[in-house]
């Protein structure tokens, strides 16, 4: 996997997660955007993403999210890419 | 000194006519500390020393904390060499033996990149110990004590020494006074240098009775610069007062009228579904319209507060309900408590979501008070919401197959509004036993047998609380009224004045003011 796969692999976590196919975002898109992403959906979305990028986070690496771009800084950090 | 009293308004008055002729941010702050600390002292001179010592406290452990992590830099080898703490590089700095849950959350939530010392622990248990020793003392105690005293099948002695006053808004201040150690303990924020403008955080007298809990990280920063007037945001404030006035004066205390006829004992179901509507309106045009007035006073000095509500009967599901409802304690709770320990058991599967929600909602029933109702009311919304996480693969199906009927998100707005209402039932009872009873009554209650109420106040106070809901969604913004024309916005205006004046009467408490 290369730092460009991860946007797409993780939209498609995300649409698969909070079943939605229209969920469209991109790097630069704020959290707060993505309505379906709240407290109950984000641990099914943490569980899911450490399965399919093979990684695993830390609750402090997660806290102070803002933006896509910093979940796919910290997925990039965690697999070495 | 509440905010729908003359000394209230000769009050702010004063103080933003001297407030915005400063040309310092040092003398607006001064202003506004001198004002909030003048607000507490009119409340009560106890409420005041509790809110100055405990900051105080606060503010010590917070920086202490903080110093030490800055030190830390020099610390941890030669910590690493007495063996007292493992330093980075992914392993854990919690020793094993303290591996119990709490352990784990707090091992998951220190990160892998910091390090902390045996002191700088201490210092974090210090800070929770006060608050929440602080909280249970005046929140709790006058209620554990008796029951205590019941179940041990003690005598019950004179409790006088009990009966000692609450500090206003102890419950709100008290939540948003510990995110100053624990934002700087999860690495978010760094302590504030200035005692005065951590003071002036907890004590701001706009939010300081009922809220919104407001975050260091939020409020701070904007005490750093000169605020500079703007007619447009002044405007806005000046909207959210009179719309929070209406919703209590117009719709709040009228509807309250008609929940008290209708949820008396032995009341009929349709009395009681009635009834829990217009509770409904009630709390909801009352914290709300609290809560916006509470904001729009705060913008008349420039500071912006947290939206406390968006539409929240509008909500899709329960879990949209409490993004909406009461957003500045849900995110409080998900951000300290549901978050991490959803993190630290998510291995355990869906059982780590249900038991951090029930946690989570436990912990939501201690805050709004003593009494069984409390602890009912948040089971129903933790079972709730349980049952959303145990069928979410359900609903994805029924979605698929219905989601594009017409019918599909108002059928669900609807179930969301009741379930709601059935917590409400506790909520409000002043005793499990009446709430059963509504709740048999609900269920096999003589129907049509109505007490003597005006339907026609609950319909009028429904219609506007409603279309204020929807507008706010559709527009994503409380200040939708900006968004039409001089014509609508003149004569709603004159239409919130009249309605305002003809119903105004010498405000009663808001429900929030309990906790």
């Amino acid at each position: 996997m290369t730092r460009d796969d991860l946007l797409p692999t993780l939209l498609t976590v995300c649409r698969d997660v909070l079943d939605d196919d229209e969920i469209v975002f991109d790097a630069q898109t704020p959290f707060e955007a993505i309505e379906e992403w709240d407290s109950l959906n984000h641990i099914h979305m943490v569980v899911n993403m450490e399965k399919i990028f093979d990684v695993r986070f830390e609750a402090a690496e997660l806290q102070n999210l803002i933006i896509v771009q910093d979940l796919l800084d910290c997925i990039a950090r965690l697999k070495g890419l | 000194m509440p905010f729908l009293s003359l000394h209230f308004l000769l009050f702010a008055a004063l103080l933003c006519l001297a407030y915005w002729r400063c040309s310092k941010a040092s003398a607006q702050n001064f202003l506004l500390l001198g004002g909030s600390l003048y607000v507490l002292a009119v409340w009560s001179l106890q409420a005041l020393v509790v809110v100055v010592v405990s900051t105080l406290a606060e503010w010590l452990i917070a920086r202490a904390i903080d110093c030490r992590k800055v030190r830390n830099g020099e610390w941890s080898e030669r910590l690493r060499r007495q063996g007292s703490l493992a330093t980075t590089h992914g392993r854990s700095i919690i020793p094993a033996r303290i591996a119990t849950p709490f352990g784990k959350v707090l091992r998951l939530t220190l990160g892998r990149h910091r390090t902390f010392t045996p002191e700088q622990r201490a210092l974090l248990f210090l800070s929770l110990g006060l608050n929440l020793g602080q909280f249970f003392l005046f929140r709790h105690l006058h209620f554990l004590v008796p029951e205590l005293k019941h179940a041990l099948g003690l005598a019950p002695a004179s409790a006088a020494w009990l009966n000692f006053a609450i500090p206003v808004g102890i419950s709100f201040w008290t939540l948003q006074k510990m995110t100053l150690t624990l934002d700087v303990w999860l690495g978010r924020t760094s302590a504030e240098r200035s005692f005065p403008k951590t003071l002036t955080f907890v004590a701001f007298f706009p939010n300081l009775v009922s809220g919104p809990i407001e975050r260091g990280r939020h409020f701070l920063p904007q005490l750093a610069s000169l605020r500079r007037w703007d007619s447009r945001r002044f405007s806005e404030g000046i909207w959210l007062i009179a719309i929070g006035i209406f919703q209590k004066i117009v719709i709040a205390d009228n509807v309250a009228d008609c929940a008290d006829a209708l949820l008396q004992p032995g009341a009929s179901s349709l009395s009681v579904l009635l009834g829990l509507w217009a509770y409904a309106l009630q709390i909801y045009a009352d914290f709300a319209g609290y809560s916006d007035m509470a904001r729009g006073v705060a913008r008349l000095f420039g500071i912006d507060l947290f939206q406390n509500f968006d539409a929240p009967y509008l909500a899709s599901n329960l879990s949209d309900f409490w993004k909406r409802w009461h957003a500045s304690l849900t995110s409080w709770l998900n951000d300290y408590i549901f978050n991490p320990l959803s993190m630290a058991w998510r291995d355990w599967g869906t059982t780590s979501i249900l038991l951090a929600t029930f946690a989570t909602f436990l912990a939501s029933g201690l805050w709004h008070g003593t009494g069984w109702t409390y602890m009912v009311w948040a089971s129903v919304h933790a079972i709730g919401l349980s049952i959303l996480v145990l069928t979410k693969d359900r609903r994805k199906t029924w979605k698929k197959r219905w989601g594009k009927t017409r019918w599909y998100d108002p059928a669900m707005t609807i179930l969301t509004f009741h379930w709601v209402c059935l917590g409400y039932l506790f909520f409000r009872a002043p005793s499990l036993q009446e709430a059963f009873g509504h709740m048999a009554s609900l269920v096999h209650g003589d129907w049509f047998r109505l007490p003597s109420f005006d339907p026609h106040v609950m319909i009028l106070c429904a219609l506007p609380i409603f279309a204020l809901q929807y507008q706010i969604k559709k527009s994503r913004s409380p200040f939708w009224i900006f968004e039409k024309s001089v014509t609508f916005r003149t004569v709603f205006y004159i239409l919130l004045g009249v309605a305002i004046l003809r119903l105004y009467s010498p405000a009663e408490k808001f429900i929030y003011f309990q906790f």
